[in-house]
């Protein structure tokens, strides 16, 4: 990694952002990960995300232990209706335009996979059918373009043990992986609720699901440790994974993605270095005029 | 860190030794530029002869290079440098050099005649004279001289001393016009109107940085500021052509396609030469400005591209404002000032004139020049202060129009007074411009007081007469003012500007009236033998037997005048009839009738079929040339790539081998198939490509439908002329490319297929740099190979595409360009190049075709009923379209393919051959000598019945050579003398060979059945029939199954 800061006092991360959004990008896309601490709109929304995560979860305890007083049925039918209202309804779209536009992303220029609830569960790496979660991969494996940006905004304080983790070195060298078998044409075809569930373990997928084929032998492995409101930005292209856990409480969080519009159609972004997928998610993100009304009669 | 570091950075005046004076305010060309280079760093600026010489960062590198070595010789701001040189890249460096060193750029025309070059060095008194020495391309042949001026500078006004740190008020050129005392004047233009001046071009021109601009002018003209700085500050590719010579004729408009062109800025005098059917797809914006052209030139040209009209002196920077040109156009508009610039209509007194009214043009803002040179008084009567505002009054009369255009009038001191009465003699040029025999006139005033008459020069398409002029203008105009002689002239002498040289004409005057009467008549006392009238009368009688019209003009284009390819075709049997040797190929090259009379009246000297020649070092040439008007590969892996091939664009799906492709892929595969159609939008385009399918595979469309994309495009337009997006988005959804997507024609030149078949694959490849590795098969041709002399002997997949020689036909060559193009054009999937044999009907498998090169040969020898003794021993190989595209899908799903694979029959067969089989068959076929079967085919070709015909007697000219060895026989016999080989392609595909089938009798014969020519000519058809039907119903049972 040419371009990434090696000076142990910098660190892995960058706590600013460039003022001027199309030097983040550049940034972003040369490989460098954003952390930043939380403001006090980011824990407001952080805060009332979590609200309601607890209103669905909470009544008999502490949310982040309700799977161990639900059945895996009830907790999930319970995470799917979280999942489903974060990620298709007004509030949290308009919430994405504002989170962007307050980080000096111009919110006009982009397009954007809404907020995704992550549920990690307690031991869930253990569960085979839910194995590909933990898989180290990147976004771009799944016909994401190589300008995606991955917004990720802890709504309690993370990690790193239950969090997730990046390889810079390998941002930009290639991995043995088989993305040439996914086909997002063929993904959504038939089943529009994927879009949202591909990362589910309740949904065997992992035949079409691209994985990293060899053994990583990573230097540096660079955890994400997050109070609530804190957001990490990052090029979906990088080599990534979630921490499989056994903490005794599931971590939340949500993440989710943008695309800079002019950049995509001129083909800027991180460099591809082993993305064969085919297909783009593009058209099928929302744009800032599509508030309200995207996904409707999809979802 | 990088990206923040290079914001802050001020840019390139970072890198200036501390003796720099600064950076360029916002406004200055250079800031602008230097950010176009910054960006744009990598794209071709300066373009030498279709060679990129410069891209934008080279640019403007040697331009501050120079710039310091300016310095270092002791420019210093406000000193003039004067470039003594012609059109040519080091031009645009050392006038940008020259603003780097914050000096002005004064051009030196080296046509000018040495008494003109004397008087304006000694106005001028430039500090240093910028020489180059070497080839137009040697970049570092600039050579710096002192001027030989030992006095101080006549430089009152300013201090050079003060650092004036790139001031918009600094002196940016000097450029000299002719004034109407003879003497040119110096104007003094600063840099502040520029960059206004130049954005508003670009606008207007729709230019970007993927345009490329010809640069035709001379230097000397203030117009190439206009052309060099709109395609830099646009960060386009500036095209430099030096020796190019603005000469009617398809010269241009070849060399426009050829380089892919897209903006020129002509002189209006050139328009009524170019054939607009001639021009080339590529172009987009033409620019005139500086002299009126006839009104239905203008309206011709407009409905064809953009026509921009740009008005505006050397006085206000180049241009002030300018109008787009439509099919309305009846008066010489000149367009709205741009919002920055301000127009006064005034009386003499200086009143404002009302609207309507004739007045002289006054201009006022930004981009008013500082003055003449040495010229105070001068200045001080031209640039005036009125209500606290500067003005140029221009001397141009205008009239304000309704809706706030201004219309040209006429020059004030152009106005002539002839006996008591004020006239414009534009006025006059104007209305004989709309004759429609005139292309061009320009009137002048001879003698003084009683004896002083007007005489009209006038440029014509064809012969005009001087009588029928006479009788023109005087409907037309008041009887003072129609001209009392009409001098005819091929063309008119112009100024280094373009504009006709008013004094050179009177000069010709003094000459021409010595002689008796100079009456308008045509120039044909020349060449009495070969006399061109005669020729003349013989085409218009052809045109007339193949058009169905009469009364052509020597300017009309063949084309324009409802030919086409076949009618060219028509049109060179029936030349031949006349003894005339007129190819359809040359047809193409000279489509006006005036220079087909010009091509056959050489025709002697000149071997016939070199018009069918391409040299292979010119289309390599022109295929690196394609090439580097690509736009740079975006960075992407070249990792494994996995055979997918599961979702494919074809192109060229409507082709007579596309389509038989396309309904197998769909019917014999689950790949998705994306086809791109020509159309004009998505419902028709799929209509059109479900239609062609018919209904035996519409039926399980159900099933198909989602797995058949159809999308609108053309292969001529960049990115297949589709939306930004809709491109990014077709590159991430393919894995393949199919590329069969060309035009065939037999006759066609190489210039009328290069932007289908070579620019074409270009755009279809470019796809592969997009999204992830593609695999890109390309859908060649044996021809590119086996059409070249010399040719080698064996062609397998490892032969090579010659390197040198020459290739017969318009279609080989775009065949070769093509492979070429393909084999170079590097992206990070792979590429199959297919070469396919000659393509012919399929009836074993029911693909059937009646315009394939055999059946349409096979038919026209049925039609004439006899064949020249002796045959000439020519072969050609049969490959059937069906295994043809059996063997394709095959390829399809292959992993490990040769870069080249070849579907071919390997086993040829013979003219005589086909000749048994068809007397076999019961077709009579007579020997006759070769001079009875010519003439023969002559007379029949005369009366062909459509388009197949036409082309099948077109072959049969083939066995009119008398020599097999010569390289005639290249469209339907291009297996003579050469052996194609597919065994690597067997290999590969696990097949044991043969790919196809042996061409036996009972082939022959059941093909010669499909064509239907045998009815009644044998006995026993209706055996054959029998089995043709049972086996057809086979091959549908199985597709069914
Ligand atoms: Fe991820």
């Amino acid at each position: 990694m040419k371009t990434m800061p090696q000076s142990p006092d910098l660190g892995f991360f960058q706590d600013r952002l460039p003022a001027d959004s199309a030097t983040a990008r550049a940034m972003l896309y040369d490989g460098h990960v954003f952390h930043l601490e939380a403001t006090a709109s980011t824990r407001r929304l952080a805060a009332e995300m979590w609200a309601i995560v607890e209103a669905q979860l909470g009544e008999s305890g502490p949310a982040r232990e309700a799977q161990f007083r639900l059945d895996q049925p009830g907790f999930y039918s319970r995470i799917g209706h979280l999942r489903k209202r974060f990620y298709g309804t007004e509030p949290y779209h308009r919430a994405v335009f504002d989170l962007l536009q307050a980080c000096g992303f111009q919110r006009e220029a982009h397009r954007c996979d809404p907020m995704r609830l992550r549920v990690i569960t307690d031991g869930g790496f253990r569960d085979p059918k839910a194995a590909p979660v933990y898989y180290p991969h990147r976004d771009t494996w799944y016909a994401n373009p190589q300008a995606q940006i991955t917004w990720s905004l802890a709504l309690h304080d993370m990690g790193p043990e239950d969090s997730f983790e990046f390889y810079p070195e390998y941002f930009d060298r290639p991995v043995r992986n088989d993305s040439e078998c996914f086909d997002y044409d063929d993904w959504v075809q038939d089943d529009w609720d994927r879009k949202i569930g591909w990362q589910n373990a309740e949904r065997d997928r992992s035949s079409t699901y691209p994985q990293l084929r060899q053994e990583i032998e990573p230097q540096r492995v660079e955890a994400v440790k997050a109070k609530a409101g804190d957001l990490i930005i990052f090029a979906g292209a990088h080599l990534h994974r979630t921490r499989p856990h056994s903490v005794g409480r599931t971590r939340f969080s949500v993440d989710f993605r943008t695309v800079h519009r002019e950049d995509h159609e001129r083909g800027r972004g991180a460099p591809n270095v082993d993305n064969r997928s085919r297909g783009s998610t593009f058209a099928d993100h929302m744009g800032p005029d599509e508030i309200g009304n995207w996904g409707r009669g999809r979802l | 860190m990088s990206g923040l570091a290079s914001k802050e950075s001020p840019g390139f005046v970072s890198q200036d030794p501390p003796a720099a004076t600064g950076s360029p305010p916002a406004g200055h060309f250079l800031a602008r530029y230097g950010a176009i280079a910054r960006r744009l760093a990598d794209r071709p600026a300066l373009v030498l002869c279709g060679k990129v010489l410069l891209s934008h960062g080279e640019l403007f590198d040697a331009a501050r290079d120079l710039g310091f070595r300016l310095r270092r010789e002791g420019a210093t701001p406000e000193d003039v440098v004067a470039l003594d040189m012609g059109r040519c890249p080091n031009f645009v460096i050392a006038m940008l050099g020259c603003w780097f060193a914050e000096a002005a750029f004064l051009p030196l025309d080296p046509n000018w005649p040495e008494q003109r070059r004397q008087t304006v060095l000694q106005d001028a008194r430039p500090r240093l004279l910028l020489r180059t020495e070497g080839a137009p391309g040697e970049l570092s042949s600039l050579a710096i001289r002192r001027a030989s001026d030992p006095e101080p500078r006549n430089n009152t006004r300013h201090t050079p001393q003060v650092a004036r740190a790139f001031s918009d008020d600094g002196l940016a050129y000097l450029i000299y016009t002719s004034g109407t005392t003879g003497r040119p004047k110096g104007v003094e233009v600063c840099h502040r109107g520029i960059v206004p001046m130049l954005e508003a071009q670009i606008e207007a021109f729709r230019m970007s940085a993927e345009s490329r601009l010809l640069w035709l002018l001379s230097p000397a003209f203030d117009a190439s500021v206009s052309d060099i700085g709109c395609s830099l500050l646009s960060g386009a590719a500036l095209h430099i052509e030096p020796r190019a010579r603005l000469t009617p004729g398809p010269g241009l408009p070849t060399w426009l396609a050829t380089h892919g062109i897209t903006h020129v800025d002509l002189p209006p005098a050139l328009l009524p030469f170019l054939p607009t059917s001639r021009l080339p797809a590529t172009l987009r914006t033409v620019v005139i400005g500086g002299e009126i052209c006839a009104e239905e030139v203008i309206r011709a040209w407009s409905s064809r591209l953009r026509l921009v009209n740009v008005y505006g002196p050397t006085e206000a920077t180049v241009c002030t404002g300018l109008t787009v040109c439509d099919a309305s156009w009846n008066r010489a508009l000149i367009g709205l000032p741009f919002p920055h610039n301000h127009y006064r209509v005034s009386r003499e007194g200086g009143e404002p004139c009302s609207p309507g009214e004739m007045g002289e043009l006054w201009i006022a803002g930004p981009q008013l020049a500082r003055g003449y040179r040495n010229a105070p008084n001068l200045t001080e009567r031209r640039f005036i202060t009125h209500d606290g505002t500067r003005w140029y009054r221009t001397g141009d009369l205008v009239r304000e129009l309704e809706g706030g255009n201004f219309e040209f009038l006429g020059r004030r001191d152009r106005q002539l007074k002839l006996r008591g009465r004020l006239i414009a003699p534009e006025e006059i040029e104007s209305q004989l411009s709309k004759h429609p025999n005139v292309s061009r006139a320009a009137v002048i005033r001879s003698g003084q007081d009683a004896d002083a008459v007007l005489i009209a020069f006038v440029v014509c398409k064809d012969g005009c007469d001087g009588d029928e002029l006479t009788r023109f203008a005087e409907e037309r105009l008041p009887h003072w003012m129609v001209p009392a002689t009409f001098i005819q002239r091929e063309s008119l002498p112009e100024t280094a500007s373009g504009k006709t040289d008013l004094t050179r004409l009177a000069d010709m005057v003094h000459a021409d009236r010595v002689e008796p009467a100079p009456r308008l008549d045509r120039n044909d006392e020349e060449k009495p033998d070969r006399c061109p009238a005669k020729l003349e009368a013989t085409i218009d009688e052809l045109w007339h037997h193949v058009l169905g019209k009469s009364g052509f003009a020597g300017s009309d284009d063949f084309f324009e005048m409802g030919g086409d390819s076949l009618a060219a075709l028509r049109l060179s049997f029936a030349a031949r009839s006349r003894g005339l040797a007129l190819p359809a190929s040359a047809i193409w090259t000279h489509p006006t009738m005036a220079s087909q009379v010009a091509y056959l009246a050489s025709a002697s000297q000149r071997e016939t079929s070199d018009h069918d020649y391409c040299e292979v070092t010119d289309l390599e040439r022109d295929v690196r040339q394609i090439l580097s008007t690509l736009p740079p590969p975006e960075p992407r892996f070249t990792g494994p790539n996995p055979a997918q091939n599961t979702r494919v664009l074809l192109t060229g799906a409507t082709g007579f081998f596309g389509l038989p492709l396309l309904r197998r892929l769909l019917t014999h595969s689950s790949r998705h198939i994306t086809v791109l159609v020509r159309g004009s939008d998505r419902d028709a385009a799929r209509e059109r490509i479900c239609g062609l399918l018919g209904t035996d595979v519409a039926p399980a469309a159900a099933r198909m439908q989602s797995r058949l994309t159809v999308i609108y495009g053309d292969l001529t337009r960049p990115k297949l002329g589709l939306s930004p997006m809709d491109w990014r988005t077709l590159g991430e959804r393919i894995d393949t490319i199919c590329h069969l997507g060309a035009s065939l024609s037999g006759t066609a030149h190489y210039h009328a297929l290069r932007e289908t078949n070579v620019v074409g694959t270009a755009h279809a490849m470019e796809l592969c740099r997009i999204g992830r590795p593609k695999h890109f098969f390309f859908g060649g041709s044996l021809i590119a190979v086996s059409g070249c002399r010399p040719s080698p002997e064996t062609i397998d997949e490892r032969t090579p595409l010659p390197k040198a020689g020459r290739i017969r036909g318009g279609y080989a060559a775009s065949k070769w360009a093509s492979e070429r193009l393909v084999r170079l054009l590097d992206h990070p999937g792979r590429t199959t190049v297919v070469r396919l044999g000659l393509l012919t009907a399929d009836p074993d498998t029911g693909v059937l075709t009646r315009s394939d090169n055999l059946a349409m040969f096979l038919k026209a020898l049925h039609r004439l009923g006899c064949v020249p003794d002796p045959l000439p021993g020519l072969w050609t190989d049969v490959t059937p379209i069906g295994t043809a595209v059996r063997i394709a899908t095959e390829l399809l799903d292959r992993d490990c393919l040769e870069d080249c694979v070849h579907i071919v029959n390997r086993r040829p067969v013979s003219l005589a051959d086909l000749a048994h089989a068809m007397r076999y068959q019961g077709v009579h076929l007579d020997s006759v000598s070769r001079n009875r079967f010519t003439q023969r085919l002559e007379d029949m070709a005369g009366r062909a019945r459509d388009q197949h015909e036409t082309q099948g007697f077109d072959l049969c000219l083939d066995l009119c050579q008398p020599d097999t060895r010569h390289p005639s026989a290249y469209r339907l016999f291009g297996s003579t003398g050469v052996r194609f080989s597919e065994a690597a392609t067997c290999g590969a595909l696990g097949h044991p060979g043969p790919l196809c089938p042996k061409v036996d009798r009972a082939y022959l014969a059941n093909f010669l059945d499909s064509l239907g020519i045998l009815r009644g000519n044998r006995l026993g058809t209706s055996t054959r029939h029998h089995e043709t039907d049972a086996q057809r119903q086979r091959t549908r049972e199985e597709r069914h199954a």
